[in-house]
């Protein structure tokens, strides 16, 4: 680095103040919401907001999507009616990459699109353009490739069939070298999206929101210190929905930095979202399915399964591994356990992995082939249980 | 040494102590209205229900001859959370709002079934005796369904706005302090996140930023309860980076999120 350089930097950071800010807290009561609720209907519900700090506060309140990932860690960063594409490798300047999505048309046959995209390493946001209402009207093929310095994604409608599923293609053209990529789509109303080619990125969407059926009667609050206030929440379900449906009303703090606001600075923020769900009672499926049991290590033992809600329900399940010798003796019966409960929630359509592992003073297992029996209880008429066996060497 | 009758005392007054320590926190599980007496037999949570299930024993000696009993319901446990394989209820607000059972014999048990998990805890119960116009009502208490536990908070409790030290070269820079959150939960297993908003100079690589900042959270168990929890930051840019950090104020606006599992 030459000596200008860093005095130039110097020069950059060196002017630092204190920014001062209040405390900031925020409560929800209840912590969580499930209702049941028929399709074709609307009810009001009061939800109570609370600022626990000692200053006054100005709270935002929005509704968004999320998901639970295979860990089991919840992902707020889904877009609301919309859906995300991420790509961890690097695109090299002349690459076409093409992909495919579907939507279901709403009733009066067209819906609003916009669409963003940021390159990571380095940065660029961009806007997606092309077709920005799809319907069958707006049908075309995408544009031939110019090479370009600049970066594109374009949309384009390539065909819409007689139950209203458009075809969407989203065409990457691009200019210069990068590394790592984020796609957005987002609808101006809650729609299916199904992923038909997400070349080779992950695809993410929550096509059982109920975010777009929620109406809040408060966009924003300001609230005294200790004050609390009712927020009314609408849920207006459509008249064919089964299962459950879900969403987060965040509550987040907003506040002003009161110092002069140079130099680098850290400002933080507040948000306690509440999850929703709403279930259309006596339409709730129940079902799920192991799909792999698999030894990850056998000194020390680890073993991995895969559990698989295949139902339309929020399921809480209790899991059990089993560890069987050669005489048929259990040698390990350890209960699935995790922020001290001993159940896991998975949402409909989603996979849970979960490890269980030896203690690290537990003795090895002899040399030997066992049988893994990891089981699962939850809530249907048995419980299921994936089988696999293993030798230790 | 103290003598022996002190010492007999002393401990006949700790015994008295810890047995009126006992009676104030005992549960209410047996309540006697009349010659009714009712007893919460079973509180337990179903998870692979998530419904969480009260059992009460209703019995009288003479014949009930419908006779109402009345288990008040607080705020926070919305109608929709009245499972349907609760025992035959109606909704009532009078003497409170709650739900209304009908006796029709000297010993009747019933479930009431709640979406969700609930804590027990000490609540209002009513007995309506006698004719229409003509009507008794005996108020007592007993274990049931308790508001305080559905709630989730999040607050900054210290360390909301951060400077870094100025930064002269390549190396580790630490915040000038750190931030503290305070998570407070009904029950365990909640989830905290958090996600980055830069605001940056033109030119600036928001990814050479996010590369270098790196956040650090203390270890927590997402337990029932509070819990606080630290979050240290440092900068950590190597001679490359600044090529991608040109003059100007940065802000790294953090939003910490939390909620249910």
């Amino acid at each position: 680095m030459t000596i200008r350089r860093v005095r130039a930097l110097f020069l950059i950071l060196a002017v630092v103040t204190s920014v001062n800010l209040c405390v900031l807290g925020v409560r929800w009561s209840p912590a969580e919401l499930d209702l049941a609720q028929d399709p074709g209907t609307e009810e009001t519900y009061q939800l109570l907001l609370t600022n626990d700090s000692d200053e006054r506060v100005t709270l935002t309140i929005y509704v968004g999507d999320w998901q639970r990932d295979e860990n089991g860690i919840n992902d707020f960063g889904v877009p609301m009616n919309g859906a995300r594409w991420e790509f961890t490798q690097a695109f090299s300047s002349g690459d076409l990459v093409e992909l495919r999505y579907t939507v279901q048309l709403p009733d009066e046959g067209s819906v609003d699109v916009q669409g963003t995209f940021r390159s990571w390493s380095p940065q660029m946001i961009e806007s997606i353009v092309g077709a920005e209402q799809i319907s069958s009207s707006a049908i075309e093929q995408p544009d031939p490739y110019v090479s370009s310095l600049w970066t594109t994604i374009t949309r384009s409608v390539e065909s819409v069939d007689a139950d209203g599923i458009a075809s969407i293609v989203l065409t990457l053209r691009v200019g210069l070298d990068f590394e790592g990529l984020t796609i957005e789509e987002t609808y101006a109303q809650g729609i299916q999206i199904i992923s038909l080619d997400a070349a080779g990125g992950s695809f993410d969407t929550v096509n059982r929101s109920n975010a777009d059926w929620i109406t809040l009667s408060h966009p924003q609050v300001t609230l005294d210190p200790e004050e609390s206030r009712e927020i009314a929440m609408t849920v207006a379900t459509p008249s064919d929905f089964s299962g459950s449906a879900w969403s987060i009303i965040y509550a987040e703090s907003r506040v002003v930095a009161t110092g002069d606001g140079s130099g680098t600075q850290i400002l933080t923020l507040a948000s306690v979202g509440m999850k929703v769900f709403v279930t259309a009672p006596g339409t709730e499926v129940m079902a799920g399915e192991v799909t792999y049991v698999r030894e990850q290590t056998t000194t020390p033992l680890a073993v991995s399964a895969a559990f698989s809600n295949t139902g339309n329900v929020q399921l809480v399940v209790n899991s059990r591994l089993q560890i069987i010798d050669q005489t048929g003796e259990i040698v390990r019966d350890v209960r699935f356990s995790e922020y001290g409960r001993d159940y896991f929630r998975i949402l409909p359509g989603s996979q849970r992995t979960i490890t269980i592992a030896d203690e690290a003073d537990m003795p090895p297992l002899p040399i030997g082939i066992y049988q893994a029996i990891f089981s699962f209880d939850f809530g249907g008429d048995s419980d299921i249980a994936g089988v696999r066996a293993f030798r230790v060497k | 040494m103290l003598p022996n009758r002190l010492v007999q005392l002393m401990t006949w007054g700790l015994l008295l102590v810890s047995l009126l320590l006992f009676v104030g926190s005992v549960d209410v599980t047996a309540a006697q209205l009349g010659d009714v007496t009712i007893t919460l037999e079973t509180h337990r949570y179903r998870p692979n229900k998530d419904l969480t299930k009260f059992v009460y024993r209703v019995t009288s000696s003479a014949s009930p001859n419908d006779q109402a009993w009345i288990l008040k319901l607080g705020d926070c446990i919305l109608p929709e959370f009245v499972n349907e394989a609760t025992s035959p209820f109606t909704w009532t607000e009078e003497p409170f709002r709650g739900i209304r059972f009908v006796r029709t014999q000297k010993k009747q048990r019933f479930i009431v079934w709640l979406s969700g998990q609930w804590d027990r805890g000490v609540v209002s119960m009513a007995l309506i005796t006698g004719t229409a116009g003509n009507e008794e009502i005996l108020i007592g208490e007993i274990d049931g369904p308790y508001c305080v536990g559905s709630s989730i908070a999040l607050e900054i409790t210290a360390g909301a706005g951060i400077s870094f030290p100025p930064i002269s070269g390549p190396g580790l820079f630490l915040a000038d302090q750190e931030t503290t959150l305070r998570v407070t939960s009904s029950s365990s297993g909640w989830a905290l996140s958090h996600f980055l908003d830069l605001t940056i100079p033109t030119g600036a690589w928001a990814e050479t930023v996010e590369r270098i900042f790196v956040l650090t959270l203390s270890p927590f168990a997402a337990l029932e309860g509070t819990a606080d929890i630290q979050v240290a930051y440092t900068l950590n840019p190597n001679e490359e980076d600044f090529g991608g950090l040109p003059q100007g104020d940065y802000v790294i606006g953090i939003t910490f999120v939390v909620s249910t599992d």
